[in-house]
């Protein structure tokens, strides 16, 4: 798919990492404004890493994928 | 192309035939073209390609219900087995071309790595809703996700898809209005 931007790698990293900060945010464990943060950057990076396309990336004419 | 030499080519051939439907002002099928020479050199001797010139078959198109071009059909052994409609990339079209050639069924959008990283994420979010208190917001995540690896074999989705894809093509020529 020509829109996909982002490696195998670099997909799952986010995913990873996206689960993570949503487990943090969701789980009460980090409360507050950080928690929402958490919440949302960890939404956006959930999502990049599922549909393989980063807007940033895009932007910036990077690619991880080859 | 007429009918007959098409219903005769297709008939003919004792490979698997995909048959590609395109035009000369169609941007899709321009940039679709180079990967299709490609893929189509890849599978020389195995799947034959036949590319037709939609806007000088349109006895052709209106009898294989060709309604927007690129459209691609796979044949083999005379019967139609394939269609694809729209410009496609390189790995969709030698999946399609080697399912072709293997006699399965059409490949799905999805790719399995897709799919593998979607399901496990929806299992690994279900599990972190359950453990935090049952999460409405992880579980309806994890819900999400679940469905956008499966929604290609799910047969509601399969069932209602076409019906509002029509839906709003049929409402798009008023709204122009």
């Amino acid at each position: 798919m020509k829109y996909i931007n982002e490696a195998g790698w670099d997909r799952i990293l986010r995913v990873l990492v996206g689960i993570l900060l949503l487990a943090l945010g969701f789980g009460s464990v980090v409360a507050g404004t950080l928690g929402l943060v958490f919440k949302i950057i960890g939404t956006l990076l959930l999502v990049t890493g599922l549909v393989g396309f980063c807007p940033v990336y895009a932007l910036l004419k990077v690619r991880t994928k080859k | 192309m007429k009918l007959a030499e098409f219903k005769r080519t297709i008939k003919n051939s004792r490979i698997p035939v995909v048959v590609e439907f395109w035009a000369p002002w169609c941007g899709p099928c321009r940039l679709m073209n180079p990967i299709l020479k490609e893929v189509s050199s890849e599978f020389e001797g195995r799947v034959k390609l036949v590319k037709i010139n939609a806007d000088e078959s349109r006895e052709l198109l209106q009898e294989l219900k060709v309604m927007s071009i690129p459209t691609m059909l796979g044949y083999r052994a005379g019967e139609m087995m394939m269609r694809k409609v729209g410009g496609q990339s390189k790995p969709a079209l030698r999946d399609w071309f080697m399912a072709l050639e293997e006699g399965r069924p059409a490949p799905s959008g999805l790719r399995p790595f897709d799919r593998y990283l979607r399901v496990g994420t929806a299992l690994i979010l279900a599990v972190i809703g359950i453990n935090s208190g049952l999460s409405i917001w992880l579980l309806g995540l994890a819900g999400l996700v679940l469905f956008s690896a499966i929604y290609d074999r799910c047969p509601i989705y399969k069932a209602l898809a076409p019906r509002i894809k029509a839906l709003f093509k049929r409402q798009s020529p008023d709204a122009m209005n």
